[in-house]
């Protein structure tokens, strides 16, 4: 039987996971070390056999309170390369060398900081944090590696490229630049082999942008918030980055631009 | 102070963690919604969730079939041994744990027992970043290119004896025993950098790499 999570929202309602990844743990659990050796040898999620990696969350925090108890690392030897291995191959794509100085060894510490949260869990400083894990393992490893690629690419920002932020312009620009909506089409249209290859240029071309730019582009065309509001009680990208209407309007020109000449007219 | 400083730590990481949880790709009215739970979170809900957007724009890793399940790749082994260490450390400092090492066995590691905001706050007091500190504690660099007043500040800031970090930095990069590798991809304990080498390959401004080395 799955061990209960313990982790409570702000609301007291507790973090629960689905119920696909209760049965695979109480199927898991019952297994011989061989069987189970034989389930994380399989490679392919579409295969029903396939060990999901909420699964293996919760199969190493098995074995680490085995480990306690009885020194016995098996369970944890076993796991653990399988899941750093998936863990591996997210951040080799999704941590990229934009804007940050060694993306190498950044992807290094997101692993074995991943590691750490193992011995860590169950301690007074680190109780049930990977409940998040065991509830959507993506979406929690997703939280982890973003923070650390987003404090890494900050620190460059300010201590390695030093970029000035270029004064606000007094003039408020109006009317969406068709550059930004091409792009944005760009991006939201799912890819396909001809235009993959322009698409991750638009990508990196985005990403490149100074994080004001890129923040403005982001929240008003990606996620839909309007650039301002006559309404005060309403929130918008303005609200979001606390500016005004004009400042927004101003960035999206910038960030414009800055695509226009990296990418020419599309 | 430190248990304030713990609890606001533990309550933005349960924010954060209730945005990337509410949707694959958070919109407008996902992100508003968890900002009127968690006000005080606002911008640092913000900020991720444009990077969650941006996220789930790139390339998904790809899938796992003709992956050989048995390899472990060179960055997953080092991953390993790091668990193994601080798996250690926590042993030793329990009653009953190995007091003193065994003959030959390398000196303990005074970066293993840093949480990673004590480890960021050491790269700071350091004048340097996480990728330069990475390379103290996984003794990438040769010991012998250290200048005498740095070995001494990292010292001071990791309130550690002057000799215990003078062993760590000269202890060699040895490898585990149990793991198992890719033949041709073994990895060796690895060349080590020159002091001055690795201040510049680690992504630091010319003027925090005159600093360091001036010390």
């Amino acid at each position: 039987m799955a061990r209960p999570l313990t982790r409570t929202r702000k609301d007291g309602t507790p973090y629960t996971r689905e119920a696909a990844v209760e049965a695979q743990i109480d199927e898991v659990l019952a297994l011989t070390p061989e069987a189970l050796q034989g389930r994380l040898l399989i490679t392919q999620p579409q295969d029903p056999a396939y060990l999901r990696s909420e699964t293996l969350v919760h199969l190493m925090r098995h074995g680490m309170r085995e480990h306690r108890r009885s020194r016995d690392q098996r369970l944890v030897n076993a796991v653990l390369p399988v899941l750093s291995g998936r863990c591996e191959r997210t951040v080799r794509v999704k941590v990229s060398g934009l804007g940050i100085g060694d993306p190498a060894s950044l992807r290094q510490e997101i692993l074995n900081g991943l590691s750490e949260l193992f011995v860590r869990d169950g301690s007074a400083q680190q109780r049930d944090r990977l409940d998040y894990y065991e509830c959507k393992f993506n979406h929690a490893f997703r939280t982890w590696y973003l923070d650390a690629r987003r404090r890494e690419a900050l620190w460059h920002e300010r201590h390695v490229d030093l970029i000035d932020e270029p004064p606000e312009e007094s003039e408020d620009p109006r009317g969406a630049d068709p550059m930004l909506i091409a792009v944005t089409l760009a991006l939201r249209t799912p890819p396909t082999q001809e235009d993959d290859v322009q698409r991750e240029e638009i990508l990196k071309a985005v990403e490149a942008l100074p994080s004001k730019e890129r923040a403005a582009f982001t929240l008003v065309h990606i996620m839909g918030y309007k650039i301002d509001s006559n309404d005060p009680g309403e929130v918008t990208a303005a609200t979001r980055c606390h500016c005004d209407g004009r400042t927004i309007r101003n960035r999206l020109q910038r960030a414009a631009a800055r695509l226009r000449s990296v990418l020419g007219d599309l | 102070m430190t248990d304030d400083r713990d609890r606001a730590v533990s309550a933005l990481r349960e924010a954060c963690h209730e945005l990337s949880l509410a949707a694959d790709i958070p919109d407008a009215r996902v992100l508003e919604e968890v900002i009127r739970r968690y006000p005080e979170f606002s911008d640092e809900l913000t900020q991720l969730a444009i990077d969650i957007a941006l996220d789930a724009l790139q390339a998904e890793p790809a899938t796992e079939e003709g992956i050989d399940p048995t390899a472990v790749s060179p960055a997953v082994s080092r991953a390993l041994s790091h668990f193994q260490d601080r798996l250690h450390a926590l042993t030793a400092g329990e009653p009953g744990g190995r007091a003193g090492l065994a003959p030959g066995a390398d000196p303990p590691n005074p970066f293993l027992s840093l949480d990673r905001a004590a480890f960021r706050s050491l790269a700071t007091r350091l004048n340097a970043n996480t990728v330069f500190v990475c390379k103290l504690r996984d003794r990438q660099i040769d010991p012998a290119t250290l200048t005498p007043g740095f070995k001494r500040r990292v010292a001071a800031e990791l309130g550690a004896p002057l000799a215990l970090v003078q062993a760590h930095f000269a202890a060699r990069a040895s490898l585990r025993p149990g793991q198992f590798y890719k033949a041709s991809d073994k990895p060796a304990a690895g060349a080590q950098q020159s002091f001055a080498e690795a201040l510049a390959s680690s992504g630091l401004g010319e003027r925090e790499q005159q600093w360091l080395l001036a010390l």
